[in-house]
């Protein structure tokens, strides 16, 4: 019984207490590889004793305390005095006390996305130092071999000590560009997840509960932040999908198609509150817009049913702020629905004509779509053919031939 | 867009030993990360020739007293430890030695359209301070600054 109430206990505080750890030592050891290495030794000390000794009442303040220990231990190893010893000593030997750690975890976070770090090398440490995975479970996730991932660690955590790399929160004149860093590196993370609907499994999951995770803490550090709580939004409504959008044979499922009884509405809801807490607040940004026009499908009864004029207007105010030409296909997309297939394929001309979207599989298997709607079946069969030309994803590529025949035995 | 307007600086708390806590040239609090030795940085002028103001221009005497103004305010901060401009790159030779030859030849190492044009060596805190007086170099709006801290020999 012990037992498993101490690993359930580890598995917790594990969860909850690695980032808060990692960065109170980073604060006090300036050393990102010494302050993981003590939280891990720290870690495992745990689960060797609370087995047997029980759960420590506050096991954050237990795992502090050890992983000081532990810190203190390899620096005397060095056998060479350090000046970071004798208040180490001294913090070691008190019970530390509950405190606020949002500052350290802050500069925890903004340390691994600073922009002076390659974004690779950003997202690596993120997902090592800040959401606890392994160097394993990192390369698995990005299908790189584990010494590739333990390279781009080493080399990175090299750069932050060679070229003193300042974990500390940005001051204001830098913190909407810093801010801006980490939002992208956290959607990079959700991104890489959605984009494989069957990833490894993680520690709270796959690569977009972790993604999920980190938005969530970061908005927790930094309520006042709308654009953070845009991303969590974002994240959250779109992977409040994950389950309807693929079918048995990992085909993807169009959003008109999609069983909108099995969206996660648990997901839904807490993206709908993090939007919520971040309206009313100056102008919105780019992932609050993108979370609005995700939120009016997460709230449509049915495809037919969605407001489309409202999510073309949004989709004008991306393009306002520097939207690409894909957010220009997408708003094309919504017309189509709002106006009609004709007024879709107009757009899609325009865009067409301007060449930029020629390589992108989505461009032409939106107009096949559009066009199959007007009736025009050879149009549809041409732009389908395109996009199977220049579409490089196996199960999408399946999925598009058989879109395409589909249309002949009409 | 801000992180609070009074930002989350707890770490230091009465009867924390291990912050350390002050204010630093660029009027930044400074608690985690601190160093007890100052790094120190190259900050590399890179810049193409053919662009930035002609000599003798008024662009050109406006941008030289941002030049004198700028090296004035680093040095009043007591972080500049030198800085040159350098002749134009056609005045460079390079040298290298080769199977015991010396081979001496005219131009730049590396012939490239941005040329490294000057350079100011600083002793600050940390990169985020090497970059804040990068950014304020006068040419950076045309030119590239690279930053490239100093070897530590003691440390290695």
């Amino acid at each position: 019984m012990k037992q498993t109430t101490a690993v359930s206990a580890i598995d917790a505080a594990f969860r909850s207490e690695w980032s808060r750890l990692v960065a109170t030592l980073m604060r006090e050891l300036r050393d990102l590889e010494l302050a993981e290495d003590a939280a891990q030794e720290a870690f495992v000390e745990a689960s060797r004793r609370w087995r047997t000794e029980g759960v420590p009442s506050r096991p954050g303040a237990w795992l502090l305390t050890t992983a000081r220990r532990k810190a203190i231990d390899r620096l005397r190893r060095a056998k060479r005095f350090d000046e970071r010893l004798p208040a180490l000593e001294e913090a070691a030997k008190v019970e530390p006390e509950p405190r606020t750690l949002a500052d350290d975890q802050l500069a925890l976070i903004f340390g691994c996305c600073h922009p002076s770090l390659g974004v690779d090398s950003q997202v690596a440490l993120t997902l090592r130092s800040v959401g606890g995975l392994s160097t394993a479970q990192i390369a698995h996730a990005f299908l790189v071999p584990e010494a590739t991932m333990a390279k781009r660690l080493v080399r990175a955590k090299k750069k932050i000590k060679a070229a003193a790399i300042p974990f500390t929160v940005p001051d204001q004149q830098h913190l909407d560009a810093r801010l801006d860093a980490v939002c992208g590196v956290v959607y990079a993370i959700f991104t890489e997840g959605h984009a494989s609907a069957h990833g490894p499994t993680l520690l709270r999951g796959n690569l977009c509960d972790e993604a999920i995770w980190l938005a969530d803490t970061i908005s927790d550090l930094a309520p006042d932040e709308s654009e953070v709580r845009g991303l969590a939004a974002l994240c959250l409504l779109t992977d409040a999908r994950r389950a309807a959008r693929i079918d048995e044979s990992d085909a993807p499922v169009l959003l008109a198609d999609q069983d909108r009884s099995r969206w996660d509405q648990f997901k839904i809801q807490r993206g709908l509150a993090h939007l919520l807490a971040a309206s009313g607040q100056t102008e919105r940004g780019p992932y609050q817009l993108q979370a609005t026009i995700a939120a009016v499908h997460s709230t449509a009864a049915s495809f037919s049913e969605t407001d489309w004029p409202t999510i073309v207007n949004t989709y004008d105010q991306i393009i306002r702020s520097g939207g690409g030409p894909v957010v220009e296909l997408n708003r094309a997309v919504a017309v189509a629905e709002s106006d009609g297939p004709p007024a879709g394929l107009e757009l899609l001309a325009d865009l067409a004509a301007r060449q930029q979207l020629d390589q992108y599989h989505y461009f032409h298997s939106a107009q096949a779509e559009l066009l199959r709607r007007t009736g025009d079946v050879k149009g549809a069969a041409l732009a389908y053919d395109r996009s199977i030309e220049v579409c490089d994803n196996e199960i999408e590529l399946a999925w598009l031939k058989q879109r395409r025949d589909e249309l002949a035995e009409r | 867009m801000s992180i609070s307007s009074q930002p989350v600086r707890r770490a230091c708390e009465p009867g924390d030993q291990t912050g350390h806590k002050r204010i630093d040239q660029t009027g930044r609090t400074v608690i985690s990360n601190r160093r007890d030795t100052l790094m120190k940085y190259l900050l590399l002028l890179y810049s193409d020739p053919a662009v930035g103001p002609d000599y003798g221009s008024p662009e050109q005497q406006a941008e030289m007293a941002k030049w004198f103004s700028y090296s004035e305010e680093l040095a009043a901060t007591g972080s500049l430890l030198g800085g040159e401009g350098l002749q134009p790159v056609e005045t460079a030779s390079s040298v290298r030695i080769r199977d015991g030859k010396t081979i001496t030849s005219d131009g730049p190492f590396a012939e490239t359209k941005e040329v490294l044009g000057g350079f100011y060596l600083i002793d600050v805190e940390d990169l985020d301070q090497a970059l804040h007086w990068a950014e304020k170099i006068p040419n950076v709006g045309y030119g590239t600054v690279e930053i490239r801290p100093i070897m530590d020999y003691s440390q290695t």
